[in-house]
């Protein structure tokens, strides 16, 4: 038994000195850059590191309190103003909050704390101390027989104990000059000449729970409480159950009608929504978390590399859902080492660009379509893209032709390419194997993207977009086989379905491999059911592609039946089926059935499909070069459309999606069609009005209307038009003939003249005023 | 010491009660592509995703002839939960472990790895499995090649 409380107390001391070590650096950090008013920092500082002293002293270690000590009567010094606080001491600081660190992973590890030396580091601070003065040597002796009163070692109620303490090492009684201790003993009067104010305040805190004692802020507040990750879990497993539950009630009451069950149901409804979003929150985390620890990284590097830095953090209070955080630690890491080391330029080369001599290195966070935005901006010398198509061309990563094609945004976006490793820059600080491309593959993992944009000699930006949560995302469901699998939205790009009737859509061969042509390139092909070993061959020839693209790799998974969109629940998988490496993970579908979730990047691997790659890019290659000599013209991706006779041309970037609804599912609100779309009002235009078509053709009630779902001004607009023809993406020329009010120009697509849509222009048209910030 | 215990292929088996969390009537299963055989899908309890594994197959002994409902033994093993698919429930034993004879030699391999001990019940014979290796079982579930599995019920046949 005592052995569980004495492992209880050792993690609870692990946690709250980490937490207490983080706040202690920022404090010398804060000291350093002359924020507010040094004493603040010092004495906050000084209360942390008491408080790592004190804890671990109590559980009997004594390396731990050793080093404490020293950073503590260095502190001490500092806060009596006997020394001033230059940059060795604060190194000497922070380093001393390096070892105890470690010391603490040690506990954390089962190891014990002992086996880290720490004679070098006793001697600087021994060092810096007496650089100082020599009084505060004194404070020593007193503290060696202190340890472990057996009461302290199980009550965590011991933390006052120690205050009673700490003033016997303070007021070391040489130092007459020094300023009087900030913590006397609550029970004795205060000695000679205290600030009263400081003195009350310090025993407010020190009567306070020990959260309050050493979290972060010094006003931190005692409404919060430690919650386990894993408790959390459980809730939003409930919760997660309780919406599937929620879903079939209201379906079953849908189909009954009772008016006396309507109003329970409704509420049932609307509380469970706001259940579930609120246990989401408790696993929000901001992004501060991850920020903290960059003033420290920027301090270190910038000097160990003798740059001049200033950080800014903006949207610090951006949330996140704590495994996304966990996620983009390490890539958000590398990416600002790399700002340091890559990007900001040396004083003397700033100041040779005419540029001031302290580098800036912005970090922002904020949201923006649903998803969190991270930025990493520097202003130092950019990434010259001659450079960097140079070293593609060297390495094969794209040919002369696409050298050509490429616009510099492309170019630079090469450096996430595996295989794609400047050397000739690695340095100790940047260049520790992990390159950009596992960056972007650790960013994609969890659903996000990651691109750069570089203006050389003005600097690089970095943008990572992530989903708010990985617990519950947007997933295409198909069947295979009978069975339903899921497959993450993040990895898709698009749906085609095969005609076995048309050569143009249906399977070619290459060597046994099945291809499809799509927009002139070849697209390697996975028959799922194949992949998953569910049958041998596959026998209909009318299939549906689902073109998927993960770390680089895209190809086209050929699936029996598309289903539905749906967003779904992550749930873990079962270490046994982990290895299997085909699955992501398994979630329950709405009719309480299990479907496991597609790891699409490694169902690719599992396929080759790598190995294949190259053979199809040569292909794709030579299909490219063909078509891109003449010039004059862009590359343009359109969906293309038939609006009475008229062909039009949407740019696939502006469509959401592509819908069928009856006809007569289209109400009015004012002047306006609307329609109720995913639980919104979703306004409708007519292409052919915009296109001042004057025969609008009527359709009958039960008609299917085709509808292209785009994002105008912010609203999700349902642009109606009479069929799809096709997509293609092609090299055009856009030409204006004449001043239509919805058109973009003409062009010529698959071999015929089409109009260009101009999104822009239709709202406008349809009179939509921009969308108010923040709904989503 | 309470024993939980069910039939396979009409044979008596046991596992101590504590690694029981409960019992359930056959679900739905997602059958899992490229698993072994031994896994015979997920199924969704109260919104957590538990893995079910037909002992039968595990203990190599002979598919069921016909399709029986068929029940799980729901346990957390190490790295989730985990479904045991038995054919039909037993009472509870309570047993003295004292009592129980080591496994003769000739018991199949398969099977005598798991078993801890055999009591003599009045009604016929008691094959106790390892509660601990029964928990670990699921990390070799995976190991198990198909065909081997298949082999080792045609051999028993």
């Amino acid at each position: 038994m005592n052995e569980d409380i004495q492992r209880q107390l050792i993690q609870d001391l692990v946690i709250e000195s980490l937490e207490g070590l983080d706040a202690f650096d920022a404090e010398m950090l804060a000291l350093e850059d002359h924020e507010g008013q040094p004493q603040d920092h010092l004495r906050l500082a000084f209360r942390m590191i008491h408080t790592v002293k004190g804890s671990s002293g109590c559980l009997g270690f004594e390396t731990i309190e050793k080093v404490a000590h020293a950073g503590e009567n260095l502190l001490s010094l500092l806060r009596d103003e006997v020394m001033s606080v230059d940059q060795a001491v604060i190194t000497g600081l922070l380093r001393c909050s390096d070892a105890l660190r470690d010391m603490m992973h040690c506990l954390e590890a089962g190891s014990s704390p002992d086996t880290i030396r720490h004679a070098d580091l006793l001697q600087l601070l021994d060092g810096l101390q007496r650089s100082g003065k020599s009084e505060a040597q004194q404070g020593f002796g007193f503290f060696d027989g202190a340890p472990g009163a057996p009461e302290t070692a199980v009550a965590p109620s011991g933390w006052g104990l120690f205050g009673d303490d700490e003033p016997v090492l303070v007021v070391a009684p040489t130092a007459p000059s020094s300023p009087p201790p900030s913590s006397p003993p609550p029970s004795s009067p205060p000695p000679s000449s205290p600030p009263s104010v400081e003195v009350s305040e310090l025993q407010e805190e020190d009567a306070s729970p020990k959260l309050a004692a050493v979290s972060a802020g010094p006003r931190a507040s005692e409404s919060a409480i430690r919650v386990e990750v894993a408790q959390i879990d459980r809730l939003m497993n409930l919760v997660g159950e309780l919406v599937l539950a929620r879903n079939q009630i209201l379906q079953m009451a849908g189909e009954k009608s009772d008016p006396a069950l309507n109003g329970p149901i409704q509420r049932v409804n609307l509380i469970t929504t706001e259940l579930q979003a609120s246990v989401m929150k408790t696993r929000m985390q901001t992004v501060q978390t991850v920020w903290s620890k960059f003033p420290r990284l920027v301090r270190d590097l910038s000097q160990e590399l003798g740059k001049k830095l200033t950080l800014t953090m903006e949207g610090q209070e951006t949330e996140l859902d704590r495994t996304v955080i966990e996620a983009i630690k390490d890539p958000l890491t590398h990416i600002v080492r790399n700002s340091i080391d890559h990007g900001v330029e040396d004083p003397a080369a700033r100041k040779l660009a005419g540029k001031s001599e302290t580098g800036q290195l912005r970090l922002r966070a904020f949201h923006e379509g649903g998803q969190v935005v991270l930025e990493i901006s520097d202003d130092g010398r950019g990434i010259d893209p001659v450079r960097i198509s140079k070293k593609a061309l060297e390495r094969g990563l794209i040919s002369p032709e696409e050298a050509s094609r490429f616009t510099d945004r492309e170019i630079v976006n090469l450096i996430f390419h595996a295989g794609f490793s400047t050397a000739e820059k690695v340095t100790n600080v940047s260049g520790r194997g992990v390159g950009m491309d596992v960056v972007r593959s650790n960013v994609e993992k969890i659903g996000g993207t990651v691109e750069v944009s570089s203006v050389v000699g003005e600097g690089t930006t970095m943008q990572i977009r992530i989903p708010l949560t990985l617990a519950i995302i947007p997933a295409l469901l198909v069947e295979c086989n009978g069975d339903r699998f899921a497959i993450p939205q993040a990895s898709l790009l698009e749906l085609v379905r095969l005609d076995p009737t048309n050569s143009a859509r249906s399977i070619e061969w290459v060597n046994e491999a099945p291809v499809l042509r799509l927009r002139g390139k070849l697209l390697a092909l996975l028959d799922l059911g194949q992949a998953l070993s569910l049958r041998q061959q596959r026998s209909a020839e009318d299939a549906f592609i689902v073109v998927v693209e993960a770390a680089g790799r895209k190809f086209g998974l050929m699936v029996d039946a598309v289903l539905d969109t749906e967003e779904i629940v992550v749930k873990p998988l079962h270490r046994v089926l982990k290895s299997l490496g085909a699955f992501a993970g398994a979630t329950i579908l709405g009719d309480g059935q299990v479907a496991l979730i597609l790891d699409v990047a490694g169902m690719a691997k599992r396929s080759n499909m790598n190995a294949n790659r190259k053979i199809l890019d040569a292909d794709a290659l030579k299909q490219n070069q063909a078509a891109a000599l003449d010039d004059g013209k862009e590359r343009l991706r359109l969906l293309m459309a038939r609006v009475a006779e008229n062909r039009v041309a949407f740019p696939l970037e502006g469509v959401t999606r592509i819908e069928e609804i009856p006809a007569s599912s289209i109400e009015r609100s004012g002047p306006r069609e609307v329609l109720q779309y995913r639980g919104r009002i979703m306004p409708l235009v007519r292409i052919g009005d915009c296109l001042g078509e004057k025969r609008p053709v009527v359709k009958g009630e039960d008609d299917l209307l085709h509808i292209v779902v785009c994002q105008l001004r912010g609203h999700q607009t349902g642009l109606i038009i009479d069929s799809i023809e096709d997509i293609f993406e092609e090299r055009v020329r856009v030409e204006r003939f004449g001043n239509e009010r919805c058109l973009a120009g003409s062009l010529v697509a698959g071999g015929m003249v089409a109009d260009l849509l101009d999104l822009d222009r239709i709202a406008d048209f349809a009179g939509l005023l921009p969308a108010t910030v923040g709904r989503t | 010491m309470q024993y939980c215990t069910f039939y396979l292929d009409n044979k008596h088996f046991g596992i101590p009660m504590l690694d029981v969390q409960e019992v359930m009537l056959q679900q739905v299963l997602s059958p899992v592509p490229l698993a072994s055989s031994v896994v015979r899908g997920l199924m969704n309890l109260r919104g957590n995703i538990v893995l079910s594994i037909d002992m039968r197959r595990r203990l190599g002994l002979p598919e069921t002839a016909t399709e029986q409902e068929s029940i799980q033994i729901i346990t957390q093993g190490p790295s989730g939960l985990v479904g045991w698919m038995v054919d039909q429930m037993g009472e509870v034993a309570e047993l003295d472990p004292a009592l129980g004879e080591i496994p003769p030699g000739t018991v199949a391999a398969a099977s005598r790895e798991l078993m801890t001990s055999v009591f003599q019940l009045e009604t016929g014979l008691l094959m106790v499995l390892d509660g601990e290796r029964i928990l670990e079982m699921e990390q070799e579930c995976n190991e198990i090649p198909r065909e081997i599995a298949r082999e080792g019920a045609r051999e028993l046949v």
